[in-house]
């Protein structure tokens, strides 16, 4: 008998003693979530953007193909019918959105409370707090080691924001030998001691109240419309020849002010 | 009772495992990085990044190896050399890959940790991100850098090395570029003749060197501030300009053009040729530029506007002076050397 006790004492004590102490559940419910997905569809004008291959003129008929078009958008707000903002934490909202890259297009934005959306905000381009962190904090889309290794200005620390290369067309028997490729490389977040350029921009697309999220949703869905043909017209027109390259200059602001408005609602999906 | 004993038992041997998992520390004789007393707060954030055996070993293996190049030819080592304060002995304008030259001058790599800005116009602002920037320059080494971290992940010695160091399972950017600053920051060089004048020895510096000193205060100091001989800030010293902008380059502001990063001159007299590139041979081509070379422009510095009419004995006892900068032991120290 007195040996059974010593090792029920024993089991308990070792029970007690590796019993895990686990914090107990909230008894308010959880507030309910959902993912929606968001497409970014690209295009020229009101033609969809296919690269390499197909034929483009802008305002003034100058022709075109499209090799590259990329962009960073980040910092997403959802803002409901009453109010009240979603922002999406930032351990995931910088995206890297490429034309070559049907996959980078549809990005899903995870554990959004369930309620009625009226606007989308966000930021073409990556933030300056971002921008200055240590490398271990540019993961993901940002790793200049692996998904952003060709939208990093190595020689002047920091993203590019947006990037649109063009082509012309070259008539048939004409010189291929002078073609001049039209490249537009935006950046700049405006610095980190001293004010240099800042090209972020920020976007407010109207939901019109149609967002009606609810819990779970396998369906939740925005498309979007990019319109590349705004990074070189809107308030400034881009004469692609007499200007076929844009990196880090003044005239740069123009560009960014231009690509500030290529998005656009298509629909929405509840 | 019984019970009792064989608890406190697994209780002990429970306590006792633990602290057998600690490795009795084998690398106890590296010191890691040591600021000097005299030296002003470092800049570096070392909490991030804190410089340990494996790290530094790693950063040093990488600094003299190829394979951070397209060809495997170009090592940070081939534009940097200990000799020259890990400048680039004798060259105005290096070259890299396939002999191709850039604009610039290699500049010297030591007291990293008190740097605020790399590169002559400052573009890059963290130690961590500056190699991406030779190693993707297509007149330097012209490698991507997916591809430097698949060679790396392909070599095993380097996986066991990165994995030891930032106990990673594969080699990812942001530990790469951690261990080139381990060995960068470790790069201190604070004991030429001055500073054992400065701590006190008087027979460090001869009296023509003294006088240089004296001049060197007066006339140099407020910009090749002591004890780093930088102050970290961007001037137009009145070069003759060209296209090279400068810090304009990346600040985009007038007030910037033709503006360069005030070099230290701590072992000056090694890192021939001098300024952003390479044109002056010699200190005495430098002195004789500030005492009348100055030329004409907007931007350019007011302190050095006509000049700084130094004598020509003046400027030969600044060069004196400028010559006890040299710190024999860090340009030979072994741990550094390839």
């Amino acid at each position: 008998m007195k040996q059974l006790k010593n090792k029920l004492l024993l089991l308990l004590f070792t029970a007690v003693f590796f019993a895990h102490c686990k914090p107990e559940s909230p008894a308010i419910p959880a507030t309910q979530t959902s993912t929606i997905a968001i497409s970014f569809n690209h295009f020229i004008a009101d033609s969809l953007l296919v690269l390499n291959t197909k034929n483009y003129s802008n305002s003034i008929e100058q022709n075109f193909t499209v090799d590259k078009f990329n962009y960073f958008i980040s910092n997403i707000i959802l803002e409901k019918t009453d109010g009240t903002n979603y922002i999406v934490p930032q351990d995931s909202c910088y995206f890297l959105i490429k034309s070559s890259n049907k996959a980078s297009q549809n990005i899903s934005i995870k554990n959004i409370p369930v309620g009625n959306y009226r606007k989308m905000s966000f930021m073409i381009g990556v933030d300056s707090a971002r921008s200055c962190m240590p490398a271990s904090a540019r993961t993901g889309a940002l790793d200049v080691g692996a998904a952003a290794a060709d939208m990093y200005w190595t020689w002047n620390t920091g993203y590019i924001f947006l990037k649109l290369q063009c082509m012309p067309i070259i008539p048939k028997g004409g010189d291929s030998s002078a073609v001049i490729p039209y490249v537009y490389h935006i950046g700049g977040y405006g610095g980190l001691n001293n004010p240099t350029l800042n090209n972020i921009r920020l976007v407010n697309l109207n939901l019109g109240e149609n967002l009606n999220l609810i819990a779970n949703s396998a369906t939740a869905k925005i498309n979007i419309k990019a319109d590349a043909l705004k990074v070189i017209e809107g308030s400034t027109q881009v004469n692609l020849n007499s200007t076929p390259t844009v990196m880090l200059t003044p005239f740069s602001a123009n560009i960014a002010n231009n690509y500030q408005n290529m998005f656009s609602i298509i629909n929405i999906i509840n | 009772m019984r019970a009792f004993k064989i608890l406190f038992a697994c209780l002990f041997f429970i306590v006792l495992s633990q602290s057998c998992t600690k490795e009795i520390n084998p690398e106890a004789s590296f010191k890691g990085f040591e600021a000097p007393l005299n030296f002003p707060l470092v800049h570096y954030n070392f909490t991030i990044n804190p410089v340990n055996k494996a790290g530094f070993d790693l950063g040093k293996k990488l600094f003299y190896d190829g394979i951070l190049s397209r060809d495997g030819s170009i090592s940070c080592g081939s534009c940097h050399q200990q000799a020259a304060a890990f400048a680039h002995f004798d060259h105005t304008i290096s070259h890299g890959i396939d002999d191709k030259i850039g604009n610039r001058n290699a500049p010297v790599i030591q007291n990293t940790a008190w740097q605020q800005y790399f590169a002559w116009d400052g573009g890059i602002f963290h130690l961590d991100d500056f190699p991406i920037n030779p190693i993707t320059n297509p007149v330097e080494m012209d490698e991507k850098m997916p591809q430097v971290l698949s060679k790396l992940n392909a070599n095993s010695t380097y996986r066991t090395m990165f994995k030891k160091a930032f106990n990673n399972d594969s080699v990812d950017y942001a530990s790469l570029t951690m261990a080139l600053s381990q060995f960068m920051n470790m790069l201190v060089s604070n004991q030429s003749r001055y500073d054992e004048y400065l701590a006190g020895n008087v027979s460090a510096l001869s009296e023509n060197e003294k006088v240089g000193l004296n001049l060197f205060m007066n006339k140099c100091n407020s910009c090749h501030t002591a004890p780093l001989f930088t102050d970290n800030k961007f001037h137009n010293t009145g070069l003759a300009t060209s296209s090279d902008l400068g810090r304009a380059t990346v600040t985009v502001q007038d007030s910037d053009l033709y503006k360069f990063k005030t070099p230290s001159l701590r072992n000056v007299e090694k890192s021939y040729p001098y300024t952003h590139n390479g044109r002056s041979a010699t200190l005495e081509a430098v002195l004789k530029h500030y005492a009348s070379e100055i030329n004409p422009g907007t931007t350019v510095d007011s302190r050095l506007v006509g000049g700084l009419g130094l004598t020509a004995l003046e400027q030969q006892q600044i060069v004196a002076f400028l010559k006890t900068l040299t710190d024999t032991r860090f340009l030979t120290d072994t741990r550094f050397s390839e």
